[in-house]
């Protein structure tokens, strides 16, 4: 009978992580793509990150936030990817433009540009926030740092953001 | 105008609404289970290495016990006496050599670097940067809470430190070059095995545009 169980077992994992891979796979690459700054680099490194999360899917089910796990694990390879090329420091990838091979529409290039502005460090409480909406102390954790720092980071990134933003919309309505 | 903090997240929110993930789950799985693999692998090689090692006579050695207790010197203090958890207290950049054994001692096993960067350097950082492993993140859950002005404190799981990983804690002291002010960064990584010890870039090194 132990066979038998093992399969049950495994199938049940299974279909748990195929739940979670269909509810969190866009959010997650969204958040990616937010931080990093490019489409195929996000989309090369979340899979990544969700394969990773499959093979210790025992483990990470039971993290406070698998979603988290997966984007901090996701950045963490896209760093990993720069660091094997010797790159001390990340520099944006090539920024995408207009639409994709998959045929998505991608963001407005002013918004990329305008999250590609933020320090690294508040990009990454701000995608966490905005696109997985982690409450403070998930994020403080998920990036190990204390929760008031990620209240700091946010509220500046979002002046930031704000002031990046607001100049085009308001142009936008006197045209 | 964005009048609130929820319009100015909604827009972005939506700016990414049509940005899909393209890969089948058949494919994740895969690739998940092809890590499995590669890892039981490894395993097997250490387990069959280990084996050959006992019948060739070879005395094999546990890792020492944590101890627990307080190391303090000027520069810093190691405190172990929590059950999993190590804090290192950091005042000055001195001593990274004991402050290395201090924390093995702890049952942390780390590699710790005081790098004064020169003035005249253009990119602070090592050339030979490794891989980190993301189990960072839980080892250290904070990477850094200010306690005292004079001092940063660290927190380290060493119960969650897998097996044959080594801390690697990199400070680097930079003194700019306009106003004379000192300003620190702190690099952290968890390194399978033992870290390569950290090569700073040639001074004039500047990365290609």
């Amino acid at each position: 009978m132990a066979p038998l169980w093992r399969n049950t077992s495994v199938g049940q994992q299974r279909a748990e992580f195929a739940a979670f891979y269909e509810s969190a796979r866009d959010d997650c690459l969204r958040a990616v793509m937010a931080s990093v700054g490019n489409r195929q680099v996000a989309e090369d490194a979340v899979a990544e990150a969700f394969a990773r999360a499959w093979a210790s899917w025992s483990t990470v089910a039971r993290h406070p936030s698998p979603r988290a796990w997966v984007v901090r694990t996701a950045l963490n390879t896209h760093i990993s990817w720069w660091r094997r090329r010797r790159r001390e420091v990340p520099e944006p990838a090539a920024p995408d433009t207009g639409r994709d091979d998959s045929g998505d529409h991608l963001p407005d290039p002013r918004v990329m540009a305008a999250l590609r502005s933020l320090p690294t460090r508040q990009r990454e409480v701000f995608v966490l926030r905005v696109f997985l909406d982690l409450d403070s102390d998930t994020t403080a954790r998920t990036l190990g740092i204390a929760a008031g720092t990620v209240t700091t980071h946010l509220a500046r990134a979002t002046r930031a953001l704000r002031a990046h933003l607001t100049p085009v919309t308001e142009q936008e309505q006197k045209l | 105008m964005i009048d609130n903090d929820d319009d100015l997240y909604a827009r972005v929110r939506t700016e990414f609404d049509q940005v899909h993930l393209q890969n089948s789950l058949d494919d994740i799985t895969g690739r998940g289970r092809g890590l499995r693999r590669r890892r039981h692998l490894a395993t097997a090689l250490g387990v069959v290495v280990l084996a050959a090692g006992v019948t060739a006579g070879l005395t094999v050695t546990r890792p020492a016990e944590p101890e627990h207790g307080l190391t303090q010197v000027a520069a810093w203090t190691v405190d172990s006496r929590q059950e999993d958890t190590v804090v290192f207290a950091i005042r000055q950049l001195a001593d990274a050599d004991e402050l290395s054994a201090a924390l093995k001692k702890a049952g942390v096993p780390a590699l710790v670097e005081f790098i004064k960067v020169p003035v005249e350097q253009k990119v602070a950082g090592c050339e030979n940067g490794q891989d980190g492993m993301p189990e960072l993140y839980d080892v250290m859950p904070h990477s850094n809470t200010p306690a005292k002005p004079d001092e940063n404190t660290y927190a380290v799981r060493r119960d969650l430190m897998p097996a044959g990983s080594v801390l690697h804690f990199i400070i680097f002291e930079m003194t700019n070059r306009i106003d004379g002010t000192v300003q620190r960064s702190v690099h952290m990584s968890l390194q399978d095995g033992d870290p390569q010890p950290c090569r700073l870039y040639p001074v004039d090194f500047t990365f290609p545009e």
